[in-house]
């Protein structure tokens, strides 16, 4: 069991969500880097989850469905390609990085030299060039449905991924976040739910950016991003690696 | 809109997991089918936290369109579809009251009622055995564990929402939820 002396129940608390500030944010972090935190946020979950059924219904209005109709024609009238990034006023910036996330996290060089040469498989027809140096992180779901390739360039300024399958609700988008080794998770921004995206990253952003830093997508909010934290359930997570 | 009235809860939690399996491929009438068998147990526990018939009703096409975007996800072996669907009814609930900062008021006579354990299984799709496993462990808690777990869960409280509305200090709260936990945990084997 993930629970530690100090948090017993922590897995139980974020579950019922009853959590707050730090110890709210401990539980997403540790949703995002401990699997068996997961597995036990889940346990309860479906346990009280359980609890729910015991409420008695209350009939909808009848507008309800036809919103909800037509909303899904809407949703599917925008094609299913590259979505348009939704950007907040400050969209790349990581000033709102949670409490907690050391100086030195942030100072940490970019640094990686390894000299081979592997071909970096995308999920997509887009076909991405290795090249020496690069950091990458290859994502996917159980099923295989929804797939990410990320890559970092030698110098660790430019963020190119390729993402497949991913399908948030309508008024969501998928977010990309960066866990540090013992820190936070810190948003990357919004990313588009299938095709490719490039962009440049800040100097904060390449330090956080290291090989064995974990990568992971949620589905938030369109609005507001970069968001102060990640919400359940993670879509993919895996780590970056160094080619 | 009763699609399902007259077959026995087991039959409709198979037809509740096939109707989620095929909107999971995207089967738009499925997911109508889900609608009228779910929606009214769907908006009672959003009422619950939103406190706003019309704010909830919101709510409830969000729910929808997640369980659209989500059902391929579903794995009928890891809960029941009615529980899976509650979490994100709740869940979507909680994150649109706490996003918003409302704290809105109501006597909790206007709520809809909860009733004791699952009297409601017939109607409403329960899984009967693991509900009332879960349920004889809550009623072995200590009063004030219990009513503060029950609160958190079907109000969507927070713990200093908690504290403030039961009227005890944020640390006795905090003990109560956890010790409550800890009991729930060692009754259900986990």
């Amino acid at each position: 069991m993930a629970d530690t002396p100090e948090e017993p129940m922590l897995a139980g608390e974020y579950a019922l969500r009853v959590l707050e500030g730090e110890e709210l944010a401990e539980a997403r972090r540790r949703l995002l880097s401990d699997p068996e935190f997961v597995r036990e946020v889940q346990w309860w979950e479906d346990r009280i989850g359980t609890w729910a059924e015991e409420v008695a219904p209350v009939q909808p209005t009848e507008a309800v469905w036809p919103a909800i109709s037509a909303r899904l024609e809407g949703a599917e009238d925008t094609g299913n390609n590259v979505v348009p990034i939704k950007r907040g006023p400050a969209p790349w910036s990581i000033g709102l990085a949670l409490a907690g996330l050391g100086a030195a996290a942030a100072a940490i060089a970019l640094s990686v030299a390894t000299p081979t040469t592997v071909p970096v498989p995308v999920p997509t027809e887009t076909q991405v060039a290795s090249s020496e140096g690069q950091l990458v992180a290859q994502l996917a779901s159980e099923d295989a449905a929804i797939r990410l390739a990320s890559l970092i360039d030698p110098d660790g300024r430019r963020l190119t991924l390729t993402a497949a399958g991913l399908t948030p609700a309508e008024g969501q988008s998928p977010e990309l976040w960066v866990i540090p080794d013992g820190g936070a998770p810190v948003s990357l921004g919004l990313i588009p739910e299938d095709g490719r995206f490039e962009r440049e990253l800040t100097g904060d952003e390449a330090g956080l950016l290291q090989a064995g830093a974990l990568i992971a997508v949620t589905y938030e909010s369109s609005i507001g991003a970069p968001h102060e934290a990640p919400t359940l359930p993670i879509i993919v997570a895996g780590p970056l690696d160094a080619v | 809109m009763n699609t399902a009235s007259t077959s026995g809860p087991q039959e409709k939690r198979q037809e509740l997991v096939r109707a989620l399996s095929l909107v999971g491929r995207g089967d738009r009438v499925a997911l109508e089918t889900v609608y009228s068998m779910t929606s009214a147990k769907l908006l009672g526990v959003i009422i619950r936290i939103e406190r706003d018939r019309e704010a909830a009703e919101d709510v409830l096409q969000d729910v929808y369109l997640k369980v659209w975007r989500r059902a391929g996800r579903f794995n009928p072996d890891r809960a029941s579809p009615i529980t899976w669907l509650c979490a994100i009814a709740r869940n979507t609930a909680i994150d649109a009251k706490r996003s918003a900062g409302r704290k809105t008021e109501v006597a909790d006579d206007d709520l809809p009622e909860i009733a004791d354990g699952c009297a409601l299984a017939d109607e409403m799709l329960c899984d009967k055995e693991d509900a009332a496993r879960v349920q004889d462990c809550l009623e072995g808690l200590q009063g004030n564990h219990r009513r503060s777990i029950r609160m958190a869960f079907f109000d969507g409280l927070t713990h200093s929402e908690l504290a403030e509305r039961i009227g005890v200090p944020l640390g006795t709260m905090k003990s109560w939820i956890r010790r409550g936990l800890e009991s729930l945990k060692g009754c259900l084997g986990g």
